[in-house]
């Protein structure tokens, strides 16, 4: 097919490809650059490393700090994962049936990802003890949903846009109620994007930065939070492992979330 | 179980349009009427708020004695056909046709005799444990159907329910159709813009335009009578002719109604021979002869008239073809003329048939032939 193509569309094909390859290299060089490190033998932090060993991800699992934070990470990633599905694929359900303010509505959904993370967690913090307490893990839990809750509602509003609304019409005309019609018919058609949905929202959560070092407390730091102290105490390669283990997860995920939406489209 | 429908004065604006005006229809419990009409001529619109999917702005809808209008759709007791079947396809067939039943509270037993009864209804027997999505398009049609019927519903409708078929399967299923509707007796209303699917299915035609019901009446009566121009022009062909002092122009006829107006010759009503009973004999000249087989069309241009009149003939009956250029005699086959009533609202823009001859566009030729 593509030999029949004319000269100056295969010469643009070619040079989308070159571009695409180069932008790939440029956001993935810092991993190439990251894993050797962290399968270092040295003491420091250097490039390219003088010997290889996996010492550094041994100490990863060995030292228990390092396994509170994945553990304290997986925890408020979690409930933040919950959260931020029942909002999001409840939107997504709800904001289908609007018929007047739905733009409105929408832009308010999404709006999490545009204002800065850190007037979010400030305005958490601040929030919490406006009200009399104490900003603290839960107050993180509660940040990383807000954060999260957009990425479900847009991908489960995709995944809704593939299933026909007559169905639900349908439903209701033999006589089911709204929510006999949402547990028969509307999320067993959607479980699939809500299930890969989770696991984006979860890589996001367990990642997420920004809230989890303004709002955890001391002695409870996710991962993120705990690389960030330990890089700026130490110049140690393990630094570089626990990196390379979350972007590996990370990758993971991702791979995992398309798996669960990309294949067999329900229509 | 079966009921009688009545929609008294129902008007319905969509996003400040009106699309219903005023409307009204009885159908009698067991009946099976047809909404035919152009696209935007309201009758989906009808159908959804009878199903509930809409709302009506004003007017009555009765389902037996029962007034339903403002009772959501899962309490109306209606079986619902859509045009694309939306049967669920994350269930198998059976889960499918038993879905009205789980709504109703039935025991699990009652829904498996009710389930392979409505299978077996609709010619299905045994299919219950595939996936839909294994099904073809005719197939999917009669779980549609059996998912519609399993509950006993007072009132089927059907959202032009062969429109997604080919050819071939839409005129075996027009038959299962009906023969299925006659076996539960189930008041049945049904939308379509084909024509011969309406006239070969229904009891009665509704004919609507603009947001009004035409005319209600059987199918032989809508294309034999048409009680206006539009209707005259939307179903078949129509030759239509000025009416002045009660006769037709050209042929002389006597006509029943209006005493000046138009009225509809079909184009197998005029006969090529002297055999015709009624009026005298038209010369003309044909313009265009196409062979369809079963019949042979003319289009005879008549002196002093704008458009050819249109003649449809079985070829057999001629002692030979006539071809273009032919000098022809054309007769009435006779029978009763009315005047027809003009409308208002019609797409087709008509001129006073007192001014002369009937206009340019005043003969529509829609895909439906000659029956």
């Amino acid at each position: 097919m593509t030999d029949r193509s004319p000269a100056p569309l295969r010469r643009t094909a070619i040079a989308v490809s070159v571009l695409g390859a180069l932008i790939a290299i440029f956001l993935l060089a810092p991993m190439l650059i990251i894993l050797p490190v962290g399968l270092s033998a040295n003491t420091f932090l250097r490039f390219p490393p003088s010997a290889l060993s996996t010492r550094w991800f041994e100490e990863i699992f060995s030292d228990p700090a390092w396994r509170a934070g994945v553990v304290q990470s997986v925890k408020v990633a979690a409930v933040a994962t919950v959260l931020a599905v029942v909002a999001g694929t409840g939107a997504a359900l709800a904001l289908r049936r609007l018929r007047r303010g739905r733009r409105v509505v929408r832009t308010a959904m999404i709006a999490p990802m545009v204002i800065p993370q850190l007037v979010l967690a400030l305005g958490l913090y601040l929030g919490v003890r406006d009200l009399g307490g104490t900003a603290g893990i839960a107050t993180l839990m509660l940040g990383q949903a807000v954060l999260a809750t957009p990425l479900v509602y847009l991908t489960v509003t995709a995944g809704l846009s593939t299933v026909d609304p007559a169905l639900s019409r349908a439903a209701h005309g033999l006589g089911h109620r709204w929510p006999s019609v949402l547990l028969r018919v509307e999320l067993p058609l959607v479980a699939r994007t809500v299930a890969g949905a989770s696991v984006l929202a979860f890589g996001l959560c367990f990642d997420e930065s920004v809230l989890a070092y303004y709002l955890s407390p001391p002695g409870q730091e996710t991962l993120p939070t705990r690389i960030w102290l330990a890089a700026s105490q130490q110049a140690s390669p393990v630094i570089a492992a626990v990196s390379t283990l979350v972007i590996g997860l990370a990758i993971a995920l991702m791979g995992l979330s398309v798996a669960l939406t990309g294949t067999r489209r329900d229509t | 179980m079966s009921m009688r429908v009545r929609i008294e004065a129902l008007t319905v604006h969509l996003s400040g349009t009106r699309i219903l005006h005023d409307l009204d229809l009885e159908v009698p419990a067991g009946s099976f009427v047809t909404l035919l009409g152009p696209s935007g001529s309201g009758k989906t619109t009808t159908l959804n708020v009878l199903a509930g999917f809409a709302a009506a702005s004003a007017g009555r809808v009765l389902l037996g004695d029962r007034p339903i209008e403002g009772l959501p759709a899962h309490r109306r007791d209606i079986g619902f056909v859509f045009q694309n079947y939306a049967l669920f396809p994350h269930l198998t067939v059976a889960q499918n046709v038993e879905f009205a039943l789980l709504a109703r509270k039935v025991p699990r037993a009652r829904r498996g005799e009710l389930v392979a009864a409505a299978l077996e209804l609709v010619q299905l027997p045994g299919l219950g444990a595939r996936p839909v999505r294994a099904l073809s398009g005719g197939q999917q049609q009669r779980i549609a159907l059996a998912r519609a019927l399993v509950f006993g519903p007072a009132l089927l409708l059907l959202d032009e329910p062969l429109a997604a078929l080919d050819k071939q399967l839409r005129e075996t299923m027009q038959i299962e159709l009906k023969r299925i509707q006659r076996e539960t007796g189930t008041t049945t209303i049904a939308v379509t813009h084909d024509q011969g699917e309406a006239l070969s299915m229904s009891d009665q035609v509704a004919i609507m335009n603009g947001g009004r019901i035409e005319q209600v009446d059987t199918p032989e009566e809508v294309y034999r009578r048409p009680a206006s121009r539009f209707v005259a022009e939307f179903l078949g062909d129509a030759n239509l002719l000025a009416v002045r002092s009660g006769r037709v122009e050209l042929f002389g006829l006597p006509v029943q109604g209006a005493a000046e107006g138009t009225t509809v010759i079909r184009p197998e009503d005029l006969v090529l021979t002297g055999n015709g009973s009624g009026g005298p004999a038209v010369t003309a000249t044909v313009t265009d002869v196409v062979y369809q087989g079963s019949r042979l069309r003319l289009s005879a241009a008549v002196a002093g008239r704008d458009r050819p009149l249109l003649v449809s003939t079985v070829p057999g009956e001629l002692s030979g073809t006539p071809r273009t250029g032919d000098r022809i005699d054309l007769r009435h086959r006779g029978g009763v003329l009315r005047t027809l009533r003009d409308t208002d609202a019609g797409p087709v823009a008509v001129a006073d048939p007192l001014a002369g001859p009937v206009p340019d566009g005043a003969v529509v030729q829609p895909s439906f032939g000659a029956p």
